[in-house]
């Protein structure tokens, strides 16, 4: 079996953005959306602060709670764990945006541009009315990994195959690749460090782990 | 755009949503009650029934509005296997034509059959909210007796209100008034102690349960007063039957558009630990915007 998903290194990420601005650049999303977001949390008090750039999106739940509450079966699970919505069936009910503990789904009721009523040319190739009134988010670049797949590739691996944002990270903080996978790039480095997953408890069985400390008993992936 | 770390207030679901919950629970509720006052007249499928159908249309309408395809509204009934959405929407016509059809045939046996169906229904709006895991105002289990206990007080209120007019069905409606009342207020405090406890919900779904809390509490007090006064001086009974039951639908609606709309901050972000960097370790984690448990306990 495959299993996607996605790696955070909450040491290496700079919060630079580079990943959102290339998840919009991919996907095409409209002023306000961002499928790929990184937090920039504060804690502690002073003199004891810290200050932690945290990649978030969908996480592309084992357990998702926005494809049970879905009334319309819009929202689906594929084999590989990653969660699609058919926009052709989603009827824009809003009942996922709520169930989705992680803030990662969007409904614009409007095409909106960057500046004004007119748009970009880039903008102009990217519109997309099917997207408007439904509900959106983080695909995983879903059509990329098909793509990728259909050519032979490996997704995590080969650029062609993963997706943008992982493809743009600047400090190596993000990775992507098949869970299921012993040998795979995101198995080695979960086993190599300590990691958490976003609200846990919740029972959702977020895909994307973060990173926050290496093991001291294992040296073999860093 | 840097994004807020904290929960905020949901905006998905709106008004529209609300008056889903707030008249569609009180008209499926107005059905249970209009069976009931039925059994001993059945002027009452004429008098209530079409009422309470009224209300459940309006619920729908304002569902139907908020949609983001409307035309496709239809397909909301595909996914009766998991979706609560699905399960109301399917109950509704049948709701519907069983409350009309028992005031067309003034047939009582259809009446408890939309009774029937409208405690499903009411039951199918609980659900819906807590399973929305996103928002922790509505994930919590209270909010299943909170919904429920809401939506029957509210209709034999709006019972309570048409009395007014018509005349008591019978000697229960006001102390069953009072009891629902009870009932409900008690669940409301559970659900805010449940809600107030360490790391159960956000800091600012809190403040505002608390700010709803003096307007309940004048709400039910007013209204249990004139139950009070009702049982005591049945000379007032249409005039008591009118305020209590105009101060206990609301104050269920209060109760679930506040709920709805204003308590219903998302989850927000969190993190279990914050990393390693060089030199130095990982530390404890951090969850902005939620009490931790050490500090609302002092």
């Amino acid at each position: 079996m495959t299993r996607y998903a996605m790696v955070a290194d909450l040491r290496k990420c700079v919060g630079c953005q580079t990943c959102t601005i290339a998840c919009k650049h991919a996907n095409g999303t409209p002023p306000g959306v961002q499928w790929r977001w990184v937090l920039d949390v504060e804690a502690g008090e002073f003199p004891d602060v810290t200050r932690t750039f945290v990649p978030v999106g969908c996480m592309h739940c084992s357990e998702p709670p926005c494809m049970t509450v879905c009334p319309t079966t819009a929202t689906r699970q594929r084999a590989d764990g990653i969660i699609t919505i058919d926009y052709d069936l989603c009827i824009g009910c809003g009942y996922c945006i709520v169930a989705c503990p992680y803030q990662a789904r969007y409904k614009t009721t409007h095409l909106t541009f960057a500046y004004g009523e007119t748009p970009l040319p880039s903008e102009q190739a990217y519109q997309d009315f099917g997207r408007v009134g439904v509900a959106t988010k983080c695909t995983f670049c879903v059509d990329r990994i098909d793509a990728g797949l259909q050519r032979g590739l490996v997704p995590g691996q080969d650029p062609d195959a993963t997706p943008a944002c992982v493809n743009s990270c600047i400090a190596d903080a993000l990775h992507f690749g098949d869970l299921d996978d012993p040998q795979g790039n995101v198995t080695q480095l979960v086993r190599a460090h300590e990691t958490f997953r976003m609200h846990d408890e919740l029972g959702a069985g977020p895909n994307i782990f973060y990173l926050w400390e290496r093991k001291s008993s294992d040296d073999a992936v860093g | 755009m840097m994004r807020s770390v904290e929960p905020r207030p949901q905006t998905a679901w709106d008004w529209r949503a609300a008056v889903q919950f707030t008249c569609g629970g009180a008209g499926a509720s107005l059905t249970v009650f209009t069976a009931l006052a039925a059994w001993q007249d059945p002027a009452w499928l004429r008098r209530t029934g079409p009422i309470a159908a009224s209300l459940v249309c309006l619920g729908l309408l304002a569902v139907f509005a908020k949609l983001g395809r409307r035309w496709r509204a239809f397909l909301v009934i595909l996914n009766p296997f998991t979706s609560w959405l699905t399960r109301e929407a399917l109950l509704a016509p049948v709701l519907l034509a069983l409350g009309l059809g028992a005031a067309v045939l003034m047939s009582r046996a259809l009446a408890l059959a939309a009774g029937g169906v409208g405690l499903a229904f009411l039951y199918a709006q609980a659900r819906m909210l807590k399973e929305a895991r996103g928002i922790p105002a509505w994930r919590t289990p209270a909010m299943l007796w909170l919904i429920a206990t809401s939506g029957l007080a509210e209709g034999l209120s709006l019972l309570a209100i048409g009395a007014a007019y018509f005349g008591s069905p019978g000697g229960w409606l006001l102390p069953a008034l009072g009891g629902l009342l009870i009932a409900r207020l008690a669940v409301w405090r559970a659900y805010r102690r449940a809600l107030s406890a360490p790391g159960a919900a956000p800091v600012r779904t809190v403040a505002v349960l608390d700010g709803m809390n003096a307007v309940l509490l004048a709400a039910h007090a007013g209204a249990l007063a004139s139950v009070l006064a009702g049982l005591a001086f049945p000379g007032l009974g249409g005039l008591a039957a009118l305020a209590a039951g105009l101060a206990g639908l609301l104050g269920g609606w209060y109760l679930k558009f506040n709920l709805v709309v204003r308590a219903a901050y998302t989850q927000g972000f969190a993190l279990a630990r914050t990393p390693a960097r060089t030199p130095g370790y990982g530390g404890p984690g951090v969850k902005p915007g939620w009490t931790p448990p050490q500090e609302q306990e002092r």
